[in-house]
């Protein structure tokens, strides 16, 4: 995968996760689950500004920055916050894998910002019931406590 | 609050002593010429010295083992020394055994002595060294020339943070009677 090419499917994902994180702060309760609201306002600013990183790195390449989707597809059971959560950490693992593409097809400062990237998802996994994994973002879902990351 | 913090430092430097000392008869790799350790490569803040980086991908898987040898070293000190901290850290050097393994080479750790030691400065002094290794994979990860590579080193220094955000800040309290077993 070119350099390019790894940062347009990050801002595809980029793209993604913004949509699919507004739609789950829009199910969410300010009221009964502040905490939760919180923390996805927070993934919420930071997907964005990963979204207007990727779109400055592309335009400066000359590239043509890949579009958002009208909509896609919805995570199924977001009556409860628990399913809520389910849906924002699939998606913050599915960044990760994306980033770490990044990091791979990479150098230099955009392998940094990839790096940093990729911890920063992580981590925002244990935000929404995540639990630590061996290697975040690979392919392997070995966690510290076993195999699987099924709660 | 200038006292605990003054003790913390203070304890942490004895601590430091304590590690090297375990550290000098260990069978850990030996120390390649260009090679760095945590402990002699970077700046306060973590940032590598560039006239000491590995000088190919080699050199630099080298480095990193060193580097989780050292960290996870410490880990079993802690361990040994502060019973109550066995379960916390736990977790913690299964991460790094299985990062070890994922660079080629099982950890190799020297069998720790055990010492009396504060549980808290010990505890606060892993979490300074994990956090110096974090920066530092993720340094050899922008470094590494392999993508892969890079890749590895990434996601490890990722998995580091990922136990770093769920380690506390304090030890547990020990149990009545705990870590007296063996102590002289």
């Amino acid at each position: 995968m070119t350099p390019r090419e790894a940062l347009q499917d990050a801002l595809a994902a980029e793209h993604a996760a913004l949509w699919v994180h507004g739609l789950l702060g829009a199910q969410t309760s300010r009221t009964t689950d502040p905490a939760l609201a919180g923390l996805l306002d927070e993934a919420y600013a930071a997907h964005r500004e990963r979204r207007d990183r990727l779109t400055e790195l592309l335009v400066a390449d000359g590239a043509e920055p890949v579009a958002a989707l009208a909509a896609y597809d919805v995570p199924g059971d977001l009556g409860t916050a628990a399913g809520i959560e389910r849906a924002a950490l699939d998606l913050e693992r599915g960044c990760a894998a994306v980033w770490a593409t990044v990091v791979e097809s990479t150098v230099g400062e955009r392998r940094r910002l990839a790096v940093a990237v990729l911890t920063e998802t992580a981590v925002r996994e244990l935000d929404f019931r995540g639990t630590p994994e061996m290697f975040p973002g690979s392919s392997s879902t070995r966690t510290a406590e076993g195999p699987g990351q099924e709660p | 609050m200038p006292a605990s913090r003054r003790g913390l430092l203070l304890g942490g430097a004895g601590l430091s002593l304590l590690l090297v000392g375990c550290s000098a008869g260990s069978d850990a790799p030996a120390s390649r010429e260009g090679a760095l350790s945590p402990a002699t490569t970077g700046t306060p803040d973590g940032a590598p010295n560039g006239a000491q980086e590995p000088t190919d991908d080699a050199d630099l898987v080298g480095t990193a083992r060193e580097a989780l040898a050292a960290a996870a070293t410490l880990v079993t000190v802690a361990q040994r020394s502060v019973p109550s901290l066995r379960g916390v850290l736990a977790p913690l050097l299964a991460l790094h055994e299985a990062h070890a393994e994922a660079l080629g080479q099982p950890l190799d750790l020297p069998r720790a002595t055990r010492r009396a030691a504060p549980a808290d400065p010990l505890l606060a002094l892993v979490r300074d060294r994990e956090e110096q290794l974090r920066i530092r994979l993720a340094d050899l990860s922008v470094a590494a020339d392999s993508g892969a590579l890079a890749r590895l080193l990434a996601s490890m220094s990722a998995g580091l943070a990922q136990r770093l955000a769920v380690l506390p800040t304090t030890a547990p309290a020990a149990a009545p009677g705990a870590g007296r077993r063996g102590r002289s």
